[in-house]
């Protein structure tokens, strides 16, 4: 035994010398920012997946229930938000949107991002930049809030013809419209309605998922 | 890229199963240290073996170097990674608890384990008053919650602390280690070899 431990400590004259030059090689090394990013061919595979898209019924769904899981983040301007958004949405500008400060919102706790604006523009581009980052669970709701409007706020009623699929999304709407205007009232025209003005919802924090603690 | 199951490359599911094996890896890595030996263990307390001390400031060396290399390469994202949170009332008066139980039994909870698997009886003995204590822990943990979770400073890193770069402090670490070795070395030299 005593012979073995005579060759660890020779062990360590080897060691102790490699130790310092990688330690110094640290040192010496230029620094280079680690940008996590997708590789080109795969994001253009992921552009072209429709998956990304939420309907707005799915939506209307997700905030009636108050999924906990999904975050509603509108990525236009401030004054928009304040106007009229979604209910319980949280507002991160696109222009904010790689600020760190966003960063840490958007990436708290096992969530699922869906974006929005008025059409599909801006939101698109949130997922983008933020798809490109290597960011998971994020989506976009089809169409924004104009297709918000024309299909749950304002349902188009379906012909006669319809069938009988669209006759029941027709009423599932209409019973959505009720919970978002207030109920009895149908607005006619598409106008930000007053009963689903913004209210400033505190997002409940979800604790972050640790890796197992070690120890001797 | 970055540790692999936070990252969503591994599954979850394999959590159990990845800890088991590298379980039996570290127990296997401590035995042949010698760590299964509580004669050695306690070499460093009494100063006539340090093998303890060199073990684990290698195994921290090379694991904070490494660490910086992967995620110079990219391989690895830091910021995913666990940091223990510190707690600096708990953590002293069990820093203190263990220390005793260390020099007293000769054995770390996981050496006992390592000593009590190839059949050691003091390391079964020690690793039934680990259960025993760790039973007895939760049992009157409501008596100290409040000063067990008192004085967190949450997952803080030895270098932001002192101001300096990670790299900056790994050198400084080394070159520390490597004169504990050469120091260590001397002083082993100097007094009698223990055969165990």
């Amino acid at each position: 035994m005593t012979i073995k431990a005579y060759n660890m400590n020779k062990g360590f004259y080897y060691l102790a010398p490699v130790m310092l030059i990688l330690a110094l090689g640290l040192l010496v090394l230029p620094g280079r920012k680690n940008l996590h990013e997708s590789r080109p061919q795969q994001l253009l595979a992921e552009v072209n997946d429709q998956t990304r898209f939420l309907t707005t019924d799915q939506v209307a769904r997700a905030i009636i229930n108050k999924d906990p899981y999904f975050v509603f983040v509108d990525v236009r301007k401030p004054a928009d938000f304040q106007q009229f958004s979604l209910e319980g949405a949280i507002n991160i500008p696109l222009a904010d949107i790689l600020n760190p400060g966003s960063q840490a919102e958007l990436e708290r706790g096992d969530r699922r991002l869906v974006f929005f604006c008025n059409g599909d523009i801006l939101s698109e581009q949130a997922w983008l930049l933020l798809r490109r980052k290597g960011m998971k669970n994020i989506f976009v709701m089809k169409g924004g809030l104009n297709h918000w409007f024309s299909t749950i706020i304002n349902p188009p009623k379906p012909g006669s013809t319809a069938s009988a699929a669209e006759h029941s999304q027709y009423q599932t709407r209409m019973a959505a419209s009720q919970f978002f205007t207030g109920a009895g009232t149908v607005p006619a025209a598409v106008s930000a309605p007053e009963t689903a003005a913004k209210k400033e919802v505190k997002l409940q924090s979800v604790p972050k998922k640790n890796s197992a603690e070690g120890g001797c | 890229m970055g540790p692999l199951i936070t990252q969503g490359i591994i599954d979850p599911a394999w959590n159990n199963v990845l800890a088991v094996l590298l379980g039996m890896a570290f127990g296997f890595v401590l035995e042949s240290a010698g760590f299964s030996s509580s004669r050695k263990l306690a070499g460093v307390f009494y100063g006539y073996d340090f093998v303890v001390l060199k073990v684990f400031f290698t195994a921290a060396i090379t694991a904070s170097i490494g660490l910086l290399y992967f995620s110079y390469l990219g391989w690895m994202d830091l910021s995913k990674i666990f940091v223990n949170p510190t707690v600096i009332q708990s953590g002293i008066v069990g820093g203190l608890i263990m220390g005793l139980g260390f020099i007293m039994g000769g054995f770390c909870p996981g050496t006992s384990l390592c000593g009590a698997a190839i059949g050691k009886i003091d390391a079964m003995f020690f690793a039934g008053g680990m259960f025993v204590g760790i039973f007895l822990f939760a049992e009157a943990y409501p008596l100290y919650e409040n000063f067990y979770n008192a004085t967190d400073l949450g997952p803080l890193k030895v270098n932001e602390v002192l101001g300096v770069s990670a790299e900056v402090f790994i050198l400084l670490l080394t070159l520390v280690a490597v004169a504990a070795f050469y120091v260590t070395s001397l002083i082993e030299k100097r007094v009698d070899k223990v055969d165990y």
